[in-house]
């Protein structure tokens, strides 16, 4: 791996006091397909566009919307292959955490963790930032949590949030329709009218991905449950 | 010789750990646990429960056992979660660890065992239960070939830590 060979970081300070290479990530994940992230009184919602380029594209083969850990879900805008690598440690890290303490890992400290392996890659020998922001969504203690974690390994709690493409349009559009009282159902319906707004096309079961969290765990809802939902979208 | 050690270690607001076995190990390992657990504390802006600790304090016992420094203790560690009440788990210098209603290490542990088992119920008071061990304590000091004066007693409960007054050879006059 490169790093092994460069031992100083590719990640500097411009003279302007910004890590360009970091602004350069937060780029690619806004280029990136657009995700959305409610937080509802009784749960969590996380839905995310997954337009295919052809038609020949085995559909559903390949998730956006992973499970983490059995309370855990996430999803990403930005490059997936940099998406899969955080998929894979932010598992074996929930496992980890599982076998010391023999209790499913606080959403909270998942976060954390996850957040420092992306601070890591800003900060060591021959690597680059990842090109993804992450939302990710669990549900422990009796409640709800939803965090985003950027390329830079700035980690934020959302009440609701979207990243990528139109991601501006997408928040202006949950900044009027979020409500605290708002229920799961109520959430994932909004959730799929803010990617809707941004959306290029017909909207369809196929081409959405929606995962919720609520006290039975986090689950990906299969794509008949998704179409009964675009139903009642106008 | 020393008959007031202290066995019993405060690992944070709601637990405790009573350890023996190889002196040092005991001093040693407790503190590394206490430490730990406090560290956790520190990290994440909240206290680790008995579970957790529990299998936290198994887990290094296990991983310390197949190396060349295992720790030969063992250990009650006693705790009160908000969710599940108070705790308490048996553990043992081979990484054994299981929640139990009563439980004693030792030869002591032969005889009390039995009035333990007698004498236990699930909705014991607090004092039922320091009466408990005074009985335990009673047996020990006729039977146990070995003298082993004095007992000392913590409590664990939804207020905290709190020490009882010490078990010794007059309480069974």
């Amino acid at each position: 791996m490169a790093s092994e060979r460069y031992s100083f970081s590719l990640t500097t300070f411009s003279p302007s006091g910004k890590l360009v290479q970091i602004e350069y990530a937060l780029a690619a994940v806004a280029a990136g397909g657009t995700s959305v992230g409610i937080k509802a009184s009784n749960g969590v919602v996380i839905a995310t566009e997954n337009k295919h380029k052809s038609i020949l594209y085995d559909e559903h083969s390949v998730n956006k919307v992973e499970m983490i850990t059995g309370h855990i879900g996430m999803v990403y805008s930005g490059m997936g292959p940099d998406y899969r690598l955080l998929v894979t440690q932010a598992r074996k890290m929930a496992q980890q955490y599982y076998l010391m303490y023999h209790e499913p890992i606080p959403t909270a400290q998942l976060v954390q963790r996850v957040a420092a392996v992306m601070q890591e890659y800003t900060q060591s020998g021959g690597v680059r930032p990842f090109g993804v922001s992450l939302l990710i969504c669990g549900w422990d203690e009796g409640r709800p949590y939803l965090f985003q974690c950027d390329p830079s390994g700035a980690y934020f709690a959302w009440k609701a949030t979207a990243m990528g493409k139109n991601f501006n349009n997408g928040k202006t559009f949950l900044e009027k329709r979020y409500t605290e009282e708002l229920e799961l159902d109520d959430a994932v319906h909004t959730a799929i009218l803010t990617l809707k707004e941004g959306f290029e096309g017909q909207m369809t079961a196929d081409n959405i991905e929606v995962g919720i969290c609520d006290a039975s765990g986090f689950r990906r809802l299969e794509p008949a449950h998704v179409k009964d939902y675009l139903a009642n979208i106008p | 010789m020393k008959d007031d050690e202290e066995k019993i270690f405060r690992v944070s607001d709601k637990l405790v750990m009573g350890v023996v076995g190889d002196s040092g190990d005991t001093t040693q390992f407790a503190e590394y646990i206490a430490k730990n657990i406090q560290l956790y504390k520190m990290r994440n802006g909240y206290e680790l429960g008995p579970t957790a600790a529990a299998n936290f304090t198994r887990r290094n016992l296990a991983e310390y056992l197949r190396s060349r420094t295992p720790y030969f203790v063992n250990i009650l560690m006693g705790g009160y979660d908000k969710e599940n009440g108070p705790e308490l788990y048996f553990m043992d210098y081979l990484a054994s660890s299981v929640k139990v209603p009563f439980a004693a290490h030792g030869f002591g542990g032969y005889l009390s065992l039995s009035i333990m088992d007698r004498y236990h119920k699930k909705d014991l008071t607090e004092e039922q239960a320091y009466e408990v061990l005074q009985k335990c304590v009673k047996e020990v000091h006729k039977r146990l070939f070995v003298s082993l004066p004095n007992f000392q007693v913590t409590v664990v409960n939804r207020d905290g830590i709190k020490v009882l007054p010490v078990i010794d050879s007059s309480s069974s006059k």
